[in-house]
């Protein structure tokens, strides 16, 4: 049986793990592949990241204002920023305000 | 050490404090279990109750070791023999308004746990702290002991709670540490004290984001 391949040219689509990290490079995240996958998997999605993101996006704009560091030390802030804003963000339906 | 010493405001951990109060008073035993630096040690020495007496376990010992050092710590004469065994066991069993504490129950010699099994239905309460797969070898191995425990599952303290405790670092200081070190409390607290250090030699007076980030990037695998 012969194997199916894609025409020459076609690019796969990236799946929704490699999607959140495209959209979090796009806002100059480092991304922590690691982490980021342990939040992958208790349930992170591209649409919550996205959600969290934009809810959070004049925090993320202050810390830029704050930081004088090189980008890869500012990129890797500004990500766990965003990981932890994504904690607190998957938290609250199951354990209610704290 | 008093009993809010040391002690972060969390609901989480001050509402499993009143329920551990209320197992041992009934002589019902706990579990307390958590991962590398949730903060097990920590609140087990928070564990104070008034009318009860807390007797620590070294979890390394072995089966006649550990009888007696329970009864030393209750100021009984009990020399270290393989011979007194039985009647230790009896002696402990016998004696009230006492609890026993046992940290890195991980570490506990299999041999033991029938004999805490005696303690505990004598009404003696026992607190177990340690890593998850205490309660995983206690249900497959000792199940009608892991029934006998209410399980207390410590997670490590949110940044929010970190952030309200250190007046004297930045807010968002504190959750890069937070980040940087995933929650391991122990951890958190040595890059604490570390930054605190060096935001003295800089004469400065509050510890700010920069520094906490300069001084993580010369750490390396944090």
């Amino acid at each position: 049986m012969k194997k199916r391949r894609n025409p020459p040219g076609t690019k796969l689509k990236a799946n929704e793990l490699e999607q959140i990290i495209d959209f979090l490079s796009e806002k100059e995240m480092v991304v922590d592949r690691g982490t980021l996958m342990e939040r992958y998997g208790e349930g992170l999605t591209l649409s919550l990241a996205r959600t969290v993101y934009e809810h959070n996006q004049p925090r993320y704009e202050r810390y830029l204002l704050k930081l004088r560091q090189p980008p890869e030390i500012t990129g890797a802030a500004l990500f766990n920023a965003f990981m932890l804003d994504c904690i607190k963000h998957m938290r609250k339906p199951i354990y209610g305000a704290k | 050490m008093k009993r809010k010493e040391c002690f972060i405001n969390d609901k989480r951990r001050r509402s499993y404090l009143a329920s551990v109060y209320t197992r041992i008073t009934r002589g019902k035993s706990v579990l307390v279990e958590g991962g590398y630096g949730a903060g097990k040690t920590r609140f087990l020495s928070l564990i104070q109750p008034k009318k009860l007496r807390g007797v620590w376990v070294e979890s390394l010992f072995n089966v006649h070791e550990t009888l007696a050092s329970i009864l030393k710590e209750l100021n009984y004469e009990a020399g270290t023999s393989y011979q007194r065994t039985p009647g230790y066991l009896k002696m402990i069993c016998a004696l009230d308004d006492y609890f026993i504490i046992i940290d890195e129950a991980n570490d506990l010699d299999p041999r033991l746990w029938p004999y805490l099994k005696r303690i505990i239905d004598a009404g003696v309460p026992i607190v177990f702290a340690g890593l998850p797969k205490v309660r995983t070898y206690l249900a497959s191995e000792h199940p009608d002991i892991l029934s006998r425990l209410k399980t207390l599952v410590l997670y490590p303290i949110e940044v929010e709670d970190f952030i309200l405790e250190y007046k004297d670092f930045e807010p968002e200081a504190v959750e890069q540490i937070y980040a940087a070190t995933k929650g391991d409390m122990r951890k958190f607290e040595e890059i604490v004290t570390d930054c605190r250090e060096r935001a003295r030699e800089l004469k400065y007076v509050f510890v700010d984001v920069n520094l906490v980030l300069s001084f993580l990037a010369e750490q390396p695998g944090i």
